[in-house]
């Protein structure tokens, strides 16, 4: 995901950056698309990295020291059982978990065939809650999750919609910050719409985006971000009109940036 | 390595940890319990805190302690770098510490390793952590 764009540290920063003629987002090829989006995914997920290693050594670090835990009490002439099992039992547990993150991120990154099905939003985030955490963890950020209970069902492919929220996130994560300004706060919020549409906000109390890129933001390669290639919110823009929805910027109040997603719900 | 077995010394040396009291802080539920065994197993008195309000808590009933070892990244944005001022504000800044982190590119680089602070990266090996752990109690002197 690439920095949406926020105020720059220089107006001509954003000059070159700017979109091709066109609109290069509308309807690439199949095959191209496919491969765009799969090196989106693999490129959000490796921007992740960080936050994911440190998840995934939580529950390493945990069976290393059970581990070494048991060694110690079995060297001992009359060793607790009780405490031993208690050990046994938390090192597959977490190892367990461990397998969990490991599927999760690979469920993010495997390349395979657009498949819908029925899903609601707030399941949607939840499978991704921790690795969402995780990112925001190495970001020193707090994350809330505002999920509306009663949300219709939505049919989706749930990597492809978890792919753009994991763009949102990290587009809220990497905003930058003003000298002095508070840690950055993220809030994760479902809502039912009228009209029967369901919508994800990702929302941010960091600088928003400047109203004169309003404009330009969803399109590709337009970006403030030096290193970034300003694909971010035009493939999750791409993604989410694919299931007929929409990818909408509004100010947050009292300050920062709004990202929603809507996606109509299904009836019965 | 420390041994649970290990008797007070009447010399110059580490203190035993029969009696020796560490602050743990970890916000993995999982890491924290299998630490505190770890530490547990070795004979050490171990208070256990999820975040920078309960280490202050812990602090605040609890006896003095003798070391602290934080995590880094805690949630809500807090850092062990918070926990071991304030450890050290209550305990004194000579407090050793050991700060440990499952995620090395994001350490702050501007961590002053001291002979009073360790850096541990996780997973660590127990030992390892034991061996720390030994060298930064403080000595008691022979009376």
């Amino acid at each position: 995901m690439k920095r949406r764009t926020h105020r720059p540290a220089e107006p001509a920063a954003r000059a070159p950056r700017a979109p091709p003629a066109g609109n290069a987002s509308a309807t690439p090829s199949g095959l191209v698309y496919g491969r765009l989006l799969q090196a989106s995914r693999l490129a959000t997920i490796g921007e992740m990295a960080a936050g994911v290693g440190h998840e995934l050594n939580q529950p390493l670090t945990a069976i290393a020291n059970y581990a070494q835990a048991c060694d110690r009490l079995l060297s001992r002439p009359a060793p607790s059982m009780d405490d031993i099992r208690t050990a046994v039992r938390e090192i597959a547990d977490q190892a367990v978990r461990a397998g969990d993150i490991l599927r999760r991120v690979r469920g993010l990154t495997q390349s395979r065939p657009i498949r819908r099905e029925r899903a609601d939003l707030n399941t949607v985030v939840e499978a991704i809650r921790d690795l969402i955490l995780a990112d925001a963890r190495v970001h020193r950020a707090r994350v809330q999750f505002d999920l509306e209970a009663r949300l219709p069902q939505v049919s989706i492919d749930t990597a492809q919609i978890q792919h753009a929220i994991l763009n949102l996130v990290r587009n809220a994560l990497e905003a930058p910050a003003e000298p002095g300004a508070a840690a950055r706060e993220l809030t994760l919020r479902t809502a039912l719409i009228p009209d029967g549409y369901a919508e994800i906000a990702v929302l941010d109390n960091g600088p928003g985006v400047l109203p004169q890129a309003l404009e330009q933001m969803f399109h590709p390669f337009f970006s403030t971000k030096s290193a970034g290639a300003g694909l971010g919110l035009a493939i999750s823009s791409t993604l989410v009109r694919a299931h007929g929805g929409t990818l909408t910027y509004r100010p947050n109040t009292p300050a920062g940036a709004c990202f929603a997603i809507r996606i109509r719900g299904e009836s019965g | 390595m420390m041994s649970g077995s290990a008797t007070p010394s009447a010399a110059d040396g580490p203190e035993s940890p029969a009696g020796v009291r560490i602050l743990l802080v970890d916000d993995h539920e999982g890491v924290r319990n299998a630490t505190a065994m770890l530490l547990r197993t070795e004979g050490f008195e171990v208070l256990c805190a999820a975040s920078l309000s309960e280490a202050r808590e812990a602090l605040r009933t609890g006896s003095p302690i003798d070391l602290v070892i934080a995590d880094y990244h805690l949630q809500a944005g807090e850092t062990g770098i918070e926990v071991i001022a304030m450890a050290r504000s209550v305990a004194g800044e000579h407090l050793g510490a050991v700060l440990v982190s499952g995620d090395t590119s994001s350490t702050p680089h501007d961590v002053q390793v001291t002979g009073r602070l360790r850096l541990a990266g996780k997973p660590i090996r127990g030992r390892e952590l034991l061996a720390i752990v030994t060298e930064l109690l403080p000595v008691r002197k022979a009376t």
